[in-house]
C-alpha cells in the first residue's frame, strides 16, 4: 500500500492535525518541532540539533544561499523564476524540493498555470539530478489540509505519476532519516 | 433503450472556515474551475450543491464523473480553502459513509 506523506503542516494543534490527517488518508505529516513528539510525524528542523534526537527531523530552507551547506534536506520553493538559474547550478543529489500548494491558492488563475509548469520544470530537474521533488500543502491549520486523492490528481494534473511520487518519496525520506541519529523513543 | 443519463459521483468537502454558503461554494467552484481549465470544461462538469450538515460545515456537491478530477483539482486550489473528505457514486452511500464517519469527523474535524 503506497504511504502518502504531506510534509508541510505548520504546528497548530498537531493531535487535531494528525486526526484530520487520518481521515484524508494521509499517513504521516511533516510539523515544525514544539517541544513533545508525537507518532507519524516527521519535525522539520532550520537548525541542525546539537543532540541525539528522539523523533525524526529532516531540515529545512528557503534561503537559496543555503541550498549547498551540509545537511540540508530540504529546499522549500518560494519563488522558482528568482531560484531558477542558482537552483539549476547549485542542486546536488538528494536534495528535496519543495512546494506548497498553500501558494498556488492564493494565486491567480494565470499564476497557478505558471506554477503549475514550474512544477513540471522541477520535476524534470529532479529526475536529471536525482533530487527528489516534494508536494506539500503548506497548511496552517488543519482546514487547509489536502486529502490524499486531491494530491493525487494535482500530480496528475502536473504529469506526474502519483503511484511513482509517492513510492519515490517514501524511499527518499527511508534513506534521510535513516542517515539520521536519533533515538527511537 | 440507451441509457443517457450522465454518471455522477457525489463529493463531501469540508468548509472549516464556514465561508461558504450553497450558493458560494458552487460560485467557488465554478469561478475557480473556469480561471485553470475554462468555461467550456466547468459548464460541461454540471456542479450542484446537494445539502449540508453538521452545522454547515460539510458540505456535499455532485458532477459528472468525466470531470472528476478537475473538480477535484479546483477544491484543492480553492481559497479560502476547503477540504475534500469522501467520494462517492450514490448519495445513498456519501450519506451512509459520512454516517459512519461521524464521530471521526467530529473529533477531527468539529
Amino acid at each position: 500500500m503506497l504511504k502518502r506523506r504531506d510534509l508541510c503542516v505548520h504546528n497548530n494543534d498537531i493531535e487535531k492535525e494528525l486526526r484530520t490527517a487520518e481521515l484524508l488518508g494521509i499517513h504521516e505529516i511533516g510539523s515544525e518541532y514544539s517541544g513533545t513528539s508525537h507518532k507519524n510525524v516527521i519535525y522539520r528542523l532550520y537548525t541542525r540539533p546539537s543532540y541525539v534526537t528522539t523523533f525524526p527531523y529532516l531540515l529545512v530552507s528557503e534561503q537559496i544561499g543555503e541550498i549547498s551547506s551540509p545537511g540540508l534536506d530540504i529546499f522549500a520553493i518560494r519563488d522558482y523564476p528568482r531560484v531558477k538559474s542558482l537552483l539549476r547550478k547549485r542542486v546536488r543529489r538528494g536534495l528535496g524540493l519543495e512546494i506548497f500548494i498553500n501558494d498556488l491558492r492564493r494565486a491567480d488563475g494565470s499564476a497557478v498555470g505558471k506554477w503549475l509548469e514550474y512544477i513540471r520544470q522541477i520535476y524534470k530537474l529532479t529526475k536529471s539530478s536525482s533530487c527528489q521533488l516534494i508536494l506539500s500543502s503548506g497548511a496552517r491549520s488543519s482546514r487547509e489540509m489536502i486529502a490524499a486523492r486531491s494530491f493525487d490528481t494535482l500530480l496528475s494534473l502536473c504529469d506526474i505519476n502519483p503511484g511513482v511520487y509517492w513510492k519515490e518519496l517514501e524511499i527518499w525520506i527511508d534513506v534521510k532519516i535513516g542517515r539520521k541519529c536519533y533515538i527511537d523513543a | 433503450m440507451l441509457n443517457r443519463r450522465d454518471k455522477r459521483r457525489y463529493v463531501a468537502v469540508w468548509d472549516g472556515y464556514r465561508h461558504y454558503d450553497r450558493k458560494k461554494i458552487v460560485d467557488a467552484v465554478t469561478k475557480r474551475g473556469c480561471e485553470l481549465f475554462g468555461h467550456v470544461a466547468i459548464e460541461n462538469a454540471r456542479i450542484r450543491f446537494i445539502q449540508d450538515n453538521e452545522g454547515g460545515q460539510i458540505k456535499i456537491m455532485s458532477c459528472k464523473l468525466e470531470l472528476l478530477s478537475v473538480i477535484l483539482s479546483v477544491v484543492g486550489l480553492l481559497d479560502p480553502p476547503i477540504v475534500l473528505l469522501r467520494i462517492s457514486g450514490t448519495l445513498k452511500a456519501m450519506r451512509r459513509e459520512l454516517d459512519k464517519d461521524s464521530w471521526k469527523f467530529r473529533r477531527a474535524l468539529l
